[in-house]
């Protein structure tokens, strides 16, 4: 290889590692403001508005961030001022990941916010801050409310609180059959909740995104519809079933006081010197829109016509989003470079197919034993003819696809199940040998392998009921107990020595990444 | 998301000082390599076929060249066929994934280019055997059985083939050497194979058997790894041992914290 081309190779490889590196070590975004990303699920508390933001750019236009999103407030009479609410704490688990949806009371003389923790096991919680002023929030260690297990693996998306005297009942989202529905849990001091069960559904495959309350107790809820587009609908809940009005100029009527909002994803409401203030968040995604989450207030006097309040941005929205940050890129960048390795595979396909007939075909012209490479030629053109026939007609001819299905399905894979079925004979002459008692260690294994094994079934519980009933009982019973032991055996020595020798390949990958890196390591003689 | 700041930190200081080791080897520093006897093993193998006058069976791994195994096996390959071509042996080497044909072909070409044997270079023996494992696995019991080799060295990333494969090679007596750094395929060389190299010790090999500086610098700096990755779990089970002891809730382990914020 000449100079300059070994050079090239080492530069490019250089090159294409730091922005590997830098992607890992520098931060993805310097700067910018701190609602920059969206500003949803928000709260009004008198002239406090209450939002969430994330830390970075969602993935998808128009969603809401889970890990990474923090809590943000701010005075309406002093807009520019912006400040998180508290940071997430290394000795708080439910939070951990990030903090939305805040919802304040003030009771006595503290004001309580619930919000949506999402755990280090990002699983969501419904998790309690305090305040004496309402600006400087204390998070109680752990979450206040859990979903039980039956309604939510991951906890829910969504949930707002109602007060209605000293009572407050929380409506929460679950997922049921591809829908959210709603639950509810009541308390009287937000802390302390009891689980209601189920709220409210709608019949397949609408969705309930959110709920909200006026001044004088009417509902209002946020529907996805059958036609995949969001609209508001004033209803009442009877039987779990939600009644919506069926008329669509409340939707109309809001849609059009935020123009800039081409679709919206959450409706929430605020009692304000009882007028009913409705905050709408949503937005509009690209090419149309930036794909950002925005929040706008709009008000109504008559129910029939909204307006957003006073000082409103031209698209609706209460403010505008804060400043970008500036990008350093080497995040993307680096996903744009992965995207060659593909493109690398494909033409190593080439070469595996070159090297296939180059071998083969030698081995024909030498004659011989050749009848294997003859089988492995001929295969070879089989199937990719009949791939390629068969993509060609797209599955429409009877005879292509046939053929196609008989070489796969009837050929290809029972070879394949074939030469795995080896492998029930393999292990038992390999496990023979492994199992023989020769030194210690080798009966240590031993006995561990049979604990393991013979612990997989209920096996005193079977030899139990040959014996009498109550043999059976005890044998279960021990069966349990045994259990205990297999399970403590493959989750702490077997765990330990497996992550131990995780941790050395880790290493050993990093050693070995930094020579390719930097061309340490020459693999090629050809230098 | 922003990889955590301790993550950050940890990764600097631990290729930091792989690389300062490495840079003290290359100045002439002398590091301890502990013995390995898998390693030693690939020599004896070599000699062995020498004497039965069979070939030496190579298999690089089922991963491509964008993972570290198959990067390691590649080193030890080298020095395998630097020695081959010197005893005169034959190295038959089978892969899966076509993207390492070329530097396979080439490696293998360099070391009868090194020793003034090029034309002694039969291209037949860098076979292709399938991207599919269990096509894999028969391309290489084929060769196993009708060339009946003398040694079979596995360094690289297998999956259910290792048994197949290692169960073959001991039927027809050859002296084997594994190194995975696959976890559930441990045991199966084990039962299988002679003499088994573990997890990082694929790593290690190509160092052992070569001395290089920069590579016994590199295993240098390896151990300084473990040796923090150790620290930190000593004090993280005391912070966790604590925490779950202590009355309050919410008994969290703030290394565990620190580490992932």
């Amino acid at each position: 290889m000449s100079r300059w081309k070994r050079t090239l190779i080492i530069a490019a490889t250089f090159a294409a590692g730091l922005v590997y590196v830098l992607a890992f070590l520098l931060p993805q975004e310097i700067g910018g403001g701190i609602d920059r990303h969206g500003m949803y699920a928000p709260w009004l508390a008198g002239n406090r508005l209450f939002y969430t933001t994330g830390v970075r750019a969602a993935s998808n236009p128009l969603i809401e961030h889970d890990a990474g999103s923090e809590i943000v407030m701010l005075d309406l009479d002093r807009p520019s001022v912006r400040k998180n609410c508290f940071n997430a704490s290394i000795f708080r688990s439910d939070d951990f990941r990030g903090a939305k949806r805040p919802v304040v009371f003030q009771l006595g003389g503290t004001y309580r916010m619930l919000y949506l923790g999402i755990g280090k096991d990002d699983r969501r919680r419904i998790c309690l801050a305090e305040s004496a002023d309402g600006t400087t929030w204390h998070p109680f260690d752990k979450a206040v409310f859990e979903t039980p297990s039956d309604a939510n693996s991951g906890g829910p998306q969504w949930f707002t609180v109602f007060q209605s005297g000293t009572q407050f009942t929380l409506l929460y989202s679950q997922v049921d059959h591809n829908r959210r529905v709603l639950r509810s849990a009541e308390s009287s001091d937000l802390i302390h909740w009891n689980d209601r069960g189920l709220f409210a559904a709608l019949p397949q495959p609408r969705s309930i995104l959110s709920a909200a309350q006026d001044a004088a107790g009417k509902l209002f809820f946020l529907i996805a519809d059958a036609d995949g587009v969001n609209r508001i609908y004033p209803g009442k809940v009877a039987d779990g079933q939600i009644q919506l009005e069926q008329n669509t100029q409340m939707h109309s009527a809001v849609s059009s006081a935020v123009p800039g909002f081409s679709e919206i994803v959450d409706l929430v409401t605020t009692a304000d010197q009882n007028r009913t203030l409705f905050l709408v968040v949503g937005g509009t995604p690209p090419p149309g829109g930036d794909g950002r989450l925005k929040t706008a207030v709009v008000q109504t006097q008559d129910g029939v016509t909204f307006t957003p309040i006073q000082n409103s941005q031209p698209d609706g929205s209460i403010l505008p989003l804060g400043s970008p940050a500036l990008s350093t890129g080497f995040d993307a960048l680096s996903s744009s470079l992965s995207e060659i390795i593909p493109v690398i595979v494909a033409f190593g396909f080439a070469l595996g197919l070159i090297n296939v007939v180059r071998l083969h075909g030698s081995k024909l012209k030498q004659r011989g034993s050749s009848i294997y490479s003859v089988v492995t030629l001929v295969s070879a053109a089989a199937m990719f003819i009949a791939e390629w026939a068969f993509r060609q007609t797209e599955g429409n001819s009877p005879f292509w696809a046939k053929f196609e299905d008989f070489l796969f399905m009837n050929l290809l894979f029972p070879l394949g199940g074939t030469v795995f079925g080896l492998l029930s004979a393999y292990l038992i002459s390999a496990a023979y040998r492994a199992f023989r008692i020769r030194n210690w260690e080798a009966a240590v294994l031993t006995i561990v392998a049979v604990a393991v094994l013979i612990t997989q079934v209920p096996t005193m519980q079977i030899f139990g009921a040959a014996v009498s009933p109550s043999a059976q009982q005890k044998g279960a019973a021990l069966d349990t107990t045994l259990h205990d032991v297999r399970t403590w055996i493959l989750l702490v020595p077997n765990d330990a020595v497996q992550r131990a020798i995780g941790f050395g390949v880790f290493i050993g990958a990093l050693a070995m990444a930094i020579r390719t890196w930097l061309s340490l390591d020459r693999l090629s003689a050809s230098r | 998301m922003d990889a955590p700041w301790a993550q950050r930190i940890l990764a600097v200081l631990i290729c930091g000082t792989i690389l300062s080791r490495i840079l003290r080897a290359k100045k002439g520093r002398e590091f301890f390599i502990r013995r390995i006897p898998g390693v030693d093993a690939v020599e004896e193998s070599i000699g062995r076929a020498t004497e039965m006058g069979k070939p030496i069976l190579f298999l690089p791994g089922i991963l491509g060249l964008d993972q570290m195994p198959t990067i390691a096996g590649l080193s030890v390959l080298k020095w395998v066929a630097d020695r081959t071509v010197k005893m005169m042996v034959r190295l038959i080497v089978v892969f899966f994934e076509p993207s390492t044909a070329s530097i396979i072909t080439e490696i293998v070409r360099d070391a009868y280019r090194g020793a003034s044997r090029e034309e002694a270079f039969d291209e037949r023996d860098i076979i292709f055997g399938s991207t599919r494992e269990d096509a894999f696995a028969s391309a290489i019991i084929g060769v196993v059985q009708r060339e009946k080799i003398a040694a079979g060295f596995y360094f690289g990333s297998f999956g259910y083939e290792s048994l197949l494969i290692s169960e073959n090679g001991f039927r027809v007596g050859a002296i084997q050497v594994a190194a995975t750094t696959d976890v559930i395929q441990i045991p199966f060389f084990l039962c299988a194979c002679d003499y088994v190299l573990i997890g990082e010790e694929l790593y290690a090999a190509s160092a052992y058997l070569t001395r290089e500086p920069v590579q016994v610098g590199s295993l240098s700096g390896q151990d300084f790894g473990k040796f923090v990755l150790l620290l930190i779990i000593i004090i993280g089970s005391i912070a966790a041992t604590i925490a779950a002891l202590s009355a309050h809730p919410p008994n969290i382990n703030p290394i565990e914290g620190i580490l992932l914020k």
